[in-house]
């Protein structure tokens, strides 16, 4: 996932930027998400931009995680179908769910035969 | 009405008990120049003229600005006045001394409309009603407070009967509840701290309800009141005892973030006392209009369980969201302690009144905004401190 922020304030003030902060993909544009105050003193400002730019990120990456779980699908996205078998026939038209996450580097497999080995 | 009504004989001596003397020396009326407003320097000058951000357009409605003036135009006029909060900015933060406009009035804060005498300064000058102007026309702050009931101004309550009260808003005024803090990121494996609550902008502490009085609130264009929004919660922390590791880690959760108000309702604090990992961050700061965001929650050094983020605090177009519970990872077969998130805080409100007595009129122009509950009147909460 890549995220991307936008600043849309600076308040010399309060030495506070005003930031918004969404998923580069995401189903609407930046302008139309909420804002969030940010303190310059909690960033990253004595290096370079690459450091500046990923301390305002670390900030507003609680907030683009929440973004994603609150967002609501498309409705042709929502209906998610529940089947037992794997007759791929039944699956033909249907929309199905899994949790991105459990896909790394791993696939669940259900056991079919245990052998107890007297030796062990 | 000051001035008696129509069908009675009127003196000279009531209009200008009402009204001032107008003429050149002292004890002396003349009807003509109440037909103009006199300057500081004792010279006249033709209406309209501005006082703060309200313009007057004649003595009072109906007086003639030009041509023949006649004694029975005074017929139940009463004098007008404005009370200064058009002068000076202040948050009741650094001083509480002018947040009650009654009293500024009865400390001499005024300044009438014509400009012939002084404002009555106690109930006895008041000879049957006045129309009292309170003009904020700048920016004024409340105290950080968990009680939703403080204000940052209010009206007071023991004006006298027949009062017209109009609260002029004007276009630079910025009226502001207080925002609330947001929670304290978890101690360990604790539960997130709770945020606190957001206060109050303008209290109506007038009671309309009996005594002739009355009270209507005018928001200029671009004029602002807005309530003290609330905190965010904090993030809960965990302990846990991933399998074939000998580090068991404790982590706490981010801090909530602060809500939006005056003052800005500033970020919880950092979780504390992790041990195989980093306390969660603390929340962010918000500012007059904009929320605070909530802080990071952590992972340990061994497993993949992860403490609560803080919850972001809220401004007028975000509402404020409870801390993150702490999260169980895959990896975690022997479970210890999962703190849950704090809870969010409560909103204050733009405009409250004492009890159901004190009733008021709002009237909002094109850009003019009043953001929380109080608009319109029959959402504003009781109870005012």
């Amino acid at each position: 996932m890549k995220i991307i922020f936008k600043v849309v304030e600076y308040l010399e003030d309060t030495q506070q930027i005003v930031v918004k902060f969404c998923r580069k993909n995401a189903p609407k544009s930046i302008d139309e998400y909420g804002a969030g105050a940010i303190d310059i003193d909690r960033l990253e400002t004595a290096y370079d931009s690459q450091c500046l730019i990923e301390s305002i990120m670390k900030i507003g990456y609680p907030t683009i995680t929440k973004q994603e779980m609150n967002e609501t699908p498309l409705t042709d996205n929502a209906d998610i179908a529940t089947i037992e078998g794997t007759d791929l026939r039944d699956y033909v038209g249907k929309v199905f769910e899994s949790d991105s996450s459990a896909m790394v580097d791993r696939v669940s497999r259900r056991l079919r035969k245990i052998i107890i080995d007297d030796d062990f | 009405m000051t001035i008696k009504a129509s069908g009675q004989q009127l003196k000279f001596s009531e209009i200008a008990n009402e009204f001032g003397n107008s003429g050149q020396k002292s004890g002396e009326i003349s009807l003509g120049s109440y037909k103009q407003h006199k300057l500081n320097n004792g010279n006249l000058s033709g209406y309209p003229v501005t006082i703060g951000s309200v313009s007057f357009s004649e003595l009072a409605p109906g007086i003639p600005t030009s041509g023949q003036i006649k004694v029975s135009d005074f017929y139940s006029k009463k004098l007008t006045f404005v009370v200064d909060y058009h002068s000076f900015a202040a948050d009741r933060d650094d001083s509480p001394a002018h947040v009650d406009a009654e009293v500024r009035w009865s400390q001499g804060n005024n300044f009438c409309v014509g400009n012939f005498r002084d404002a009555p300064t106690a109930a006895g000058g008041w000879d049957g009603g006045k129309k009292v102007v309170i003009n904020y026309n700048r920016r004024f702050g409340s105290v950080t407070d968990n009680n939703r009931n403080v204000v940052a101004l209010r009206t007071g309550e023991h004006w006298p009967n027949q009062t017209e009260m109009v609260i002029e808003v004007g276009p630079n005024a910025r009226i502001f509840g207080a925002g609330g803090r947001g929670g304290h990121g978890s101690n360990g494996s604790g539960k997130g701290g709770n945020a606190r609550n957001g206060n109050s902008a303008l209290g109506i502490d007038i009671a309309t309800n009996s005594g002739g009085k009355s009270c209507r609130i005018n928001v200029r264009n671009g004029g602002y009141i807005q309530c003290g929004f609330e905190g965010g919660g904090g993030g809960g922390g965990f302990y846990d005892d991933p399998n074939k590791n000998d580090e068991d880690p404790v982590v706490s959760g981010g801090g909530g973030g602060g809500g939006a108000g005056r003052p800005a309702g500033v970020g919880g604090n950092a979780g504390t006392g992790s041990q195989h990992g980093p306390n969660g961050d603390a929340g962010t700061n918000a500012t007059n209009t904009v929320r605070g965001l909530g802080g990071s929650g952590k992972n340990g050094s061994q497993g993949s369980s992860r403490s609560g983020d803080g919850g972001n605090g809220a401004d007028k177009d975000n509402n404020s969201e409870n801390g993150d519970n702490a999260t169980q990872g895959g990896g975690s077969a022997n479970p210890k302690v999962f703190g849950s998130g704090g809870n969010k805080g409560l909103r204050g409100a733009a405009i409250r009144r004492t009890n159901a007595t004190c009733g008021y009129a709002l009237i909002i122009e094109g850009s003019g905004r009043v953001t929380g509950d109080g608009n319109p009147p029959t959402s504003a909460p009781t109870g005012i401190d």
